[in-house]
């Protein structure tokens, strides 16, 4: 079985709600003066585009920490890919949450 | 007859309180000691011609480390700036002679290293054939890095600089030497543990700032060179690393029957993470604090949770380590005893010490109880501190002021606060967040402000800050207005600025 055929209408789905509760979690976390709408699932988080810094990605891997019950490390090289975008960072929760 | 005082230069070591055995930095896995770093040092000197100046960026602290010890050895001088952005490299070409360049090629400083001679120590040390190297003598092996005079200036640490140029500080070798050992005498020193167990035990140090930092140059490297202490290579970032990194350790010292006791460098911003994710910390002694204050709550969560001493360490780039306290115990800072203070006058409290620097004005305003003990009261009004990182709002301002679409403008250091989550309640953490910078900005064109995009225009404004100011300094929010709250004397009250931004979040 490969990855295409196991991506049903409901993962879509269930991709952009994590997508959006993501976005949400970023805004909250960061007392950022946005909407949802106003994050592009693309966009850079760090440097160009959100322009977060590293204490903001402190804050929010405690933030992702309490809500989807995993730890965040930087050891592994995706790290980089990880915080690229709300699209990455939202797929890895999916991949890595228990809760 | 008299005769002139005949000046006798006095040397200091580099290493003490170890062998050529002894374990110095435990980088991949592996604790690599003394003799093995000391010919690695002798292997780069032999490949490196000295230079006269050394930009060492490297993160990893074993590689930084071969980096310090090959300046201390060539007699060069360590260049810290406070951050490394291609401005600031073509100012330190141009201000320094003969600068050399130790990193990663393929690292985040890539861009901005440009055409400067750039070395990295890995890719000499991967092609280094071991088998072909000789057997050094003990005898050798402790001649590669002789002692150093105390006057020697051996590091050059830049202050991001509250006008935005960087200010350089010289450090001479007794400056650091002094400030590690009344760092180890007052926060290091093991006074509590039998002597006679000490051999079971392995101190070491884990540091989560960078060492090029005045904070992690002195309580990290400085510490464990004068100590004999065990240093873990990584800078861990998130919770999780940080325990990953005590982990190894704790499995190094179980490998040879000991028990491990590290100190954590760090932040509040860290041990505030470590409390909230709930990471396990094994091995860890003493939690060691600086670059903000530390909330007495968040010491007393960490000291029960992880059953651990909480000590905080006040300083600043200019002097360096100054004062300590155990957070729980007291809101006093107690001086290293290199340090002395006095008022000079109603508002200003002087530093004096021992080192190079001789005397220096307090930045924050304090409470001075005596010559040696002060209460931490706040900044003075206009400097702002973030992550270790200082600059002023008039810095800030002035760049705000100077975009051309901009009529007036200022930054706000918000004192607005986190909500605490549920489970921070429970455990009685109210967030740390020193504040929040948003900014104020009346538009040249005020008519204008019913019809501009403003989320566009807040982009434009954040990219010409970019230009000019460290990203940490960025405006969280900007807040458009029709005017700021300007005084007769055309001043911006605090307390203005404050209801100004309550009514734009009541908005």
């Amino acid at each position: 079985m490969n990855q295409s055929n196991t991506h049903t209408k409901q993962n879509v789905q269930n991709d952009a709600e994590l997508e959006n509760q993501t976005a949400q979690l970023i805004i909250d976390t960061l007392n950022l003066d946005i909407e949802i709408t106003d994050i592009n699932p693309e966009d850079y988080l760090f440097g160009e585009g959100l322009a977060l810094d590293s204490i903001d990605a402190l804050e929010l891997a405690m933030a992702i920490t309490q809500q989807f019950g995993f730890q965040l490390r930087s050891d592994d090289s995706k790290n980089r890919e990880i915080f690229r975008s709300l699209r990455a960072l939202a797929q890895h929760i999916a991949e890595n949450k228990t809760k | 007859m008299l005769t002139e005082p005949v000046f006798h230069p006095v040397y200091l070591p580099v290493f003490k309180n170890c062998s050529l055995s002894s374990p110095i930095v435990f980088f991949q896995g592996r604790a690599i000691c003394l003799a093995e770093l000391l010919q690695t040092v002798d292997f780069l000197a032999d490949k490196i011609p000295k230079h006269q100046h050394l930009l060492n960026l490297y993160e990893e602290r074993y590689y930084f480390l071969l980096g310090f010890l090959l300046g201390l050895k060539q007699q060069s001088i360590s260049l810290f700036p406070s951050t490394v952005t291609p401005h600031v490299l073509t100012q330190l070409r141009k201000n320094y002679a003969e600068l050399i360049v130790l990193s990663e090629f393929e690292s985040e400083y890539e861009s901005s290293l440009g055409s400067s001679q750039t070395v990295d120590l890995k890719e000499l040390l991967d092609k280094r054939n071991l088998s072909s190297e000789k057997k050094l003598s003990d005898q050798y092996l402790w001649s590669i890095i002789p002692d150093i005079e105390a006057q020697r200036n051996t590091v050059i640490i830049f202050t991001s600089g509250s006008t935005g140029q960087p200010k350089p500080y010289i450090k001479q070798w007794h400056d650091l030497i002094s400030a590690a050992e009344h760092l180890t005498q007052d926060l290091f020193s093991n006074s509590s543990s039998p002597i006679e167990n000490s051999n079971n035990i392995i101190p070491a140090l884990l540091a989560t700032v960078p060492a090029q930092h005045m904070y992690g140059l002195e309580a990290s490297i400085m510490v464990a060179l004068q100590n004999g202490f065990l240093l873990h290579s990584h800078k861990p970032f998130f919770p999780q690393d940080i325990t990953q990194c005590l982990e190894e350790l704790t499995q190094h010292a179980h490998t040879q029957n000991k028990t491990i006791e590290t100190s954590l460098i760090t932040t509040p911003l860290h041990l505030k993470a470590c409390i909230k994710t709930e990471v396990p910390l094994p091995g860890v002694k003493q939690f060691i604090s600086a670059t903000a204050p530390l909330q007495p709550e968040l010491a007393q969560l960490c000291e029960q949770y992880y059953t651990a001493r909480v000590m905080e360490i006040f300083g600043c780039t200019e002097v360096g380590s100054m004062a300590y306290r155990r957070t729980i115990e007291t809101d006093q800072w107690a001086v290293l005893e290199d340090i002395s203070l006095n008022a000079i006058d109603e508002h200003d409290i002087q530093i004096n010490t021992t080192r190079s620097i001789q005397t220096f004005l307090f930045n924050d305003v304090i409470n001075l109880l005596n010559e040696q003990h002060f209460i931490l009261k706040g900044r003075k009004e206009d400097l702002i501190n973030l992550a270790g990182k200082r600059t002023s709002l008039a810095y800030l301002n002035h760049h705000l002021q100077s975009y051309e679409e901009l009529r007036d403008g200022c930054f706000y250091l918000s004192s607005f606060f986190n909500k605490p989550a549920i489970e921070d309640i429970d455990k009685n953490i109210v967030d740390i967040k020193e504040g929040q910078l948003v900014a104020f900005v009346v538009l040249t064109n005020p008519n204008n402000i019913a019809i501009i995009d403003k989320k566009q225009m807040t982009i434009k404004i954040r990219a010409w800050l970019k230009q000019s100011i460290d990203s940490i300094f960025l405006p969280k929010k900007i807040y458009f207005v029709d005017a700021l709250p300007r005084n007769a004397t055309g001043k911006l009250p605090q307390a203005e600025l404050k209801k100004m931004q309550e009514q734009q979040l009541g908005q």
